[in-house]
């Protein structure tokens, strides 16, 4: 099968984004492999479109050269990029046309919570880990967490939660990564060590 | 409370996944070049990149691109 992919040296491509050598011809060959990776993504994607979406690469690639360390094949890491920017349109293309409201929805349920300590659901009685990580969202998450949590739980756009929120997704990734490990660790203080919590058990400091 | 029994059942299964130290969205699509070429026969994973492994179970947007990239790459070379 013919080899599709643009070959040059890692170096190359640097050189060329960095604008020190201008290897049109290569960049040329590059924007044509990045449509066609973009083109898998979606299949609705116009010819138009995907022409933006390079150029939205091309410029993140600009943004991020630092972060490429030569760990692969700069065309690998280049398609990783243009498939991240692919997803990020079609997210947020179905976050209005599909799933509007759904995050002001979400927000509306947790601003009635009842109590402090709400009364058990009677189908989590027999739960009692369920129980005990109910209670912990209460207790220990701030709105935000139990939020952002939520939305993520039931299939919101991490770019759709992240613009209501007004932080970037990275700062989306720690809010819920904290809520996370708060989470884990009032399970274990509160005594919970089996199968359910798998590693908890030997890192139990968190 | 908000949470269905179904949410909190697929929070404990994330709580019970996280781990002191993880990479973001970000740290993993720049990670993840390396992680693909690296792959070993039958989708072994590379030793070195247990962060990636790990991210790509907390984080089904990523896991979706991942799958998609595989494919791609897989198609074009």
């Amino acid at each position: 099968m013919e080899n599709r992919v643009p070959q040059r040296p890692n170096a190359t491509w640097i050189a060329a984004f960095q604008g020190r050598a201008g290897d049109r011809p290569a960049l040329a060959e590059l924007e044509t492999y990045l449509q066609r990776v973009i083109a898998k993504v979606a299949r609705t994607f116009t010819a138009e479109e995907r022409d933006d979406l390079v150029q939205e690469t091309f410029a993140r690639i600009v943004k991020n050269l630092e972060a490429f360390r030569g760990e692969s094949a700069f065309t690998t890491w280049a398609a990783g990029v243009a498939t991240r920017v692919a997803f990020t349109e079609l997210r947020r293309r179905k976050a209005q046309q599909e799933r509007a409201g759904e995050y002001e929805a979400l927000e509306g349920e947790l601003a009635k919570l009842p109590s402090p300590s709400p009364a058990p659901d009677q189908q989590l009685e027999r739960s009692d880990i369920l129980m005990t990580l109910q209670r912990a969202i209460h207790d220990e998450l701030t709105d935000r967490q139990r939020t952002a949590i939520l939305a993520e739980l039931r299939g919101l756009p991490t770019i759709e939660i992240a613009e209501r929120m007004q932080i970037n997704q990275n700062a989306l990734y720690k809010l819920t990564h904290d809520a996370r490990k708060k989470l884990r660790r009032s399970l274990i203080e509160a005594g919970f060590r089996g199968d359910s919590l798998m590693s908890f058990d030997s890192e139990a400091s968190g | 409370m908000s949470f269905s029994r179904a949410d909190l059942q697929k929070l404990l299964e994330l709580v019970a996944m996280t781990e002191a130290k993880e990479i973001d969205c970000d740290e993993f699509l720049h990670r993840v070049a390396g992680y693909l070429e690296r792959l070993g026969p039958e989708g072994t994973p590379p030793p070195g990149y247990e962060d990636v492994v790990h991210h790509l179970q907390i984080c089904p947007e990523c896991l979706e691109e991942f799958r998609v990239l595989y494919q791609a790459l897989c198609e074009e070379s």
